[in-house]
């Protein structure tokens, strides 16, 4: 017998005797739903971070006063309200029968620490209390919140999705300073946080709260009854997209939330899979300029700029399948309550010679126009190399400058010019939910080098839109302003919006019930 | 003995060396943790609390001094990310690595050596260029590419292991072996060529000595001649990558850990550089570089024991 079938011989003998070895409990099916998600989850605390996965990771273990159902309408959650006839005072009165994780109950006192540990961050919440006279727990179960003048958004931002959710925790911890990271995950929400078993960039698991109480109401994005059907839920950690795939048929995994485009027709012919964007609200691709420095601070080079951009290009790079994104030029998310194309026109064609007459007439005297490219995150890759190509054709001098994505995290910063560390432009993601309306949408911050995002512009007509927005008492008054509010902000150039695209979630067909939301949601859902 | 004590008392100013490296070649990288931490709507304020709740604003001699005096207090600090002590966060990511290279090592030694024995005896044969033929193939081509059809066959086409995970063996011998099974065989497959060239080369310089010679006219078997004789004199390069296998394989089995979706320190390490989580890329440097220090310790201490030439004074 030759040594090569000797081995060969071996190899086989290996693997069957590998087979006959039992399964081993932790493999042993029960009613845990195994998800991969967009990205790890590493910081804990969602008044930490804006990372996504920290919000839907406090969307399993705290719940929230109030929620917002899929019609935009905010609705009671833990809480019903009233509003007094001047509209100045809101009574928040708590459901009967909430716990803490710990069995201790909810009282008012919890609550009213947790507003103000999320309101010292959130930017919503820091103008609540801006315009806050008295904030206090009346009695055990019910909230006063008197303002100094009425304001037309305090449900909207209790009850948002976005980033920074004002999650309840008990006063213990809510009372911890809102820059340090909280070590107790007691909340009161519909799964608890199994703390011995996280392992950053491996796992998260939660368990099912038997002492959870759901409202009545059917199900709807975050507002509704959050009725739990699994014991457990995992969230694993697999870095590599084809082993996500590969375990996804195999059934070693129930879910992966965000499929990469490219590997969607490896599950599509797979009939036990279905692949569905459960995100009404997608996310857009977002281009951003430095306004602090040449060439962008001059508002006919943005101009030629947008001219030059186009949002097809942008999204067949990333996405490839029209399918699965749409062009979009909606500054609050197209398929949102504020959603309109107002000033987005050259967006969805190209206008080349248009962008090259109006670069010639800017007075553009060739200053090399610095964009930020990272190349290790598949989702923002793409971008700058599409912008730079479509910017040379109309006639800009671009450096296109490689870099990982915590570089460009680092480097967009930095208000220095180009030279000396700098840069020109940028381009990221946003959450549609992170852009419905003025006081979320960070891009539209106007108070220049202090307080307005990367790109710092300083306008102050944005911040009166986003004042007259906070104002606003109507549902017509607010869309009014966020036209209006869009109209400008495209003839500024104060952003670019690159089109809108939906993230595909794969599942296993045992799982049913799997709900569309702007956030993954695992209530609801059951396995068979 | 003296020989040990200098080698042992040599690991210090080496392991300084590896405390100045970490920190300070760490600290010209570009990155913000705090900005990492506190993600995309981070206003500069907040950025600024997030730096000084975490220590990043002291000055960064400040900052080396406490994390001399936490290493010294045996305690390499907290994760600036999860907040997590770092020994605890290497302590679990530890198993899956050395098991892995433990299992490898294993599996490409008594692989490759017989393999590379059988070349060395059988020079210049069909069978010779065959296993040469063969360890440059398995030498070239991309562990990950190895990985993927592993998969492709073992897990999906014939469902008969796991795609990827990892079970402790405390949870039972059969799930923790199914799940070691490919990423063992997908790295063992360049190491088996690789100890196996090395085995060959070894043994045929040795194979034409004088003393093989007299052994083989003492009326020797051809097996004792080989394996009794011939090996052990041949067993320094072989040892030398051997050890070096080890050490590369535990700092550096990160596509494997990938494929397989093993939660070892390769990837580990990964994600701390992309998070610029400092204390514990530093954690894992000074650990893995404190292996390989042992380890070569090792091998120079083994070159003794097998080869009877060898006298260290």
């Amino acid at each position: 017998m030759t040594v090569l079938v000797r081995l060969r011989l071996a190899l086989a003998l290996s693997l069957l005797s590998l087979c006959s070895l039992p399964l081993g409990p932790a493999l042993a099916g029960g009613k845990t739903i195994r998800a991969v998600m967009h990205s790890p989850l590493r910081v804990t605390d969602p008044i930490l971070t804006t990372a996504y996965i920290t919000r839907n990771h406090g969307y399993m273990i705290y719940d929230t006063l109030l929620g917002t159902d899929e019609t935009f309408q905010v609705r009671p959650q833990m809480a019903d309200w009233t509003l007094s006839a001047d509209k100045l005072t809101y009574t928040f009165t708590l459901r009967h029968n909430l716990k803490w994780h710990d069995g201790q109950p909810v009282t008012a006192a919890d609550c009213v620490a947790s507003i103000r540990r999320w309101a010292a961050k959130d930017g919503t919440g820091q103008l609540i209390l801006d315009n806050t006279a008295k904030l206090e727990a009346a009695d055990a179960r019910t909230i006063t919140l008197t303002l100094k003048k009425p304001l037309g958004f305090v449900l909207e931002a209790l009850g948002k999705i976005s980033s920074y959710p004002p999650f309840m925790m008990p006063k213990r911890v809510a009372e911890t300073s809102p820059n340090q990271a909280i070590t107790n995950f007691i909340g009161s929400g519909p799964f608890k946080f199994v703390v011995k078993e996280f392992q950053p960039g491996v796992k998260a698991v939660y368990e099912k709260n038997k002492d959870y109480v759901p409202r009545a109401e059917k199900v709807s994005w975050t507002a509704g009854g959050k009725r739990v059907d699994v014991d457990r839920v995992e969230w694993i950690v697999m870095p590599d997209p084809q082993t996500q795939i590969a375990a996804l048929l195999s059934g070693e995994i129930d879910m992966i939330e965000d499929t990469p485009f490219d590997l969607i027709p490896l599950l599509a012919r797979n009939r036990n899979i279905q692949i569905r964007g459960t995100d009404p609200l997608g996310s857009q691709i977002v281009g951003r300029m430095n306004f602090l420095h040449p060439p962008f601070d001059k508002v006919e080079i943005r101009r030629a700029a947008m001219l030059a951009l186009n949002q097809k290009d942008f999204l067949d790079a990333l996405v490839g399948n029209p399918k699965y994104y749409q062009l979009c030029g909606a500054m609050f998310a197209c398929n949102s309550a504020l959603a309109t194309d107002i000033g987005a026109k050259s967006l969805f064609s190209k206008n080349m010679d248009a962008a090259r007459k109006a670069l010639k007439a800017s007075g553009y005297d060739g200053t090399p126009v610095v964009i930020l490219h990272p190349t290790d995150v598949g989702v923002l890759k793409t971008h700058p190399v599409v912008a730079a190509q479509l910017l040379r054709q109309a006639g800009f001098k671009v450096d296109l400058q490689a870099m990982d994505w915590q570089t460009v995290v680092s480097r967009r910063a930095s208000q220095k010019p180009p030279a000396e560390g700098g840069w020109n432009m940028f381009f990221t993601l946003w959450a549609g939910s992170d852009l419905v309306n003025p006081l979320v949408n960070q891009n539209l911050i106007g108070r220049g080098k202090d307080g307005a995002w990367f790109g710092w512009p300083d306008d102050r007509k944005l911040e009166d839109f986003r004042q007259a927005y906070a104002l606003a008492m109507t549902p017509e008054e607010r869309k009014k302003i966020a036209n209006d509010m869009q109209a400008y902000a495209y003839d500024q150039v104060i952003y670019i919006p690159l089109g809108q695209f939906s993230r595909q979630s794969a599942w296993r067909k045992n799982l049913s019930a799997v709900v569309d939301s702007p956030i993954p949601i695992f209530w609801n859902m059951s396995k068979k | 003995m003296s020989y040990l004590i200098r080698r042992l008392l040599a690991v210090f100013p080496v392991m300084l060396f590896v405390v100045l490296f970490a920190f300070f070649l760490l600290r010209l990288a570009p990155g913000d943790t705090a900005a990492i931490i506190a993600g995309d709507s981070a206003t500069p304020e907040q950025l600024a609390k997030i730096r000084q709740a975490l220590g990043l604003d002291r000055s960064i001699v400040s900052q080396f001094f406490v994390w001399v005096s936490q290493i010294a207090a045996g305690d390499l600090g907290v994760s600036l990310v999860s907040g997590l002590p770092v020994t605890r966060i290497i302590a679990e990511r530890m198993g899956p690595t050395l098991w892995l290279t433990l299992l490898t090592m294993l599996v490409s030694t008594c692989a490759a050596i017989p393999i590379g024995v059988i070349a060395a005896r059988k020079c210049g044969r069909l069978s010779d260029r065959a296993i040469m033929l063969a360890s440059v193939v398995a030498f070239s081509v991309p562990v990950f590419v190895v990985g993927y059809v592993l998969m492709l066959v073992f897990a999906i086409e014939l469902p008969w292991l796991p795609v990827q995970g990892y079970r402790s063996p405390v949870d039972g011998l059969g799930p923790f072996l199914r799940h070691m099974f490919l990423p063992v065989v997908t790295l063992s497959i360049p190491l088996v060529a690789l100890i196996a060239r090395i085995t060959r080369a070894s043994m045929l310089d040795v194979l034409g000595q004088d003393y093989i010679r007299t052994a083989r006219a003492k009326g020797l078997s051809e097996q004792a001649v080989l394996y009794h004789h011939a090996l052990p004199l041949a067993a320094a390069p072989i040892l030398t990558i051997i050890g070096n296998g080890f050490a590369l394989l535990i700092g550096g089995a990160i596509v494997t850990e990938s494929v397989f979706n093993l939660p070892g320190l390769g990837r580990l390490t990964v994600d701390a550089v992309l998070a610029r989580d400092y204390p514990v890329i530093q954690g894992v440097i000074l650990l893995t570089s404190a292996l390989y220090v042992m380890l070569n310790l090792a091998v120079d201490l083994a070159y003794a024991a097998l080869d009877p030439r060898v006298r260290y004074t």
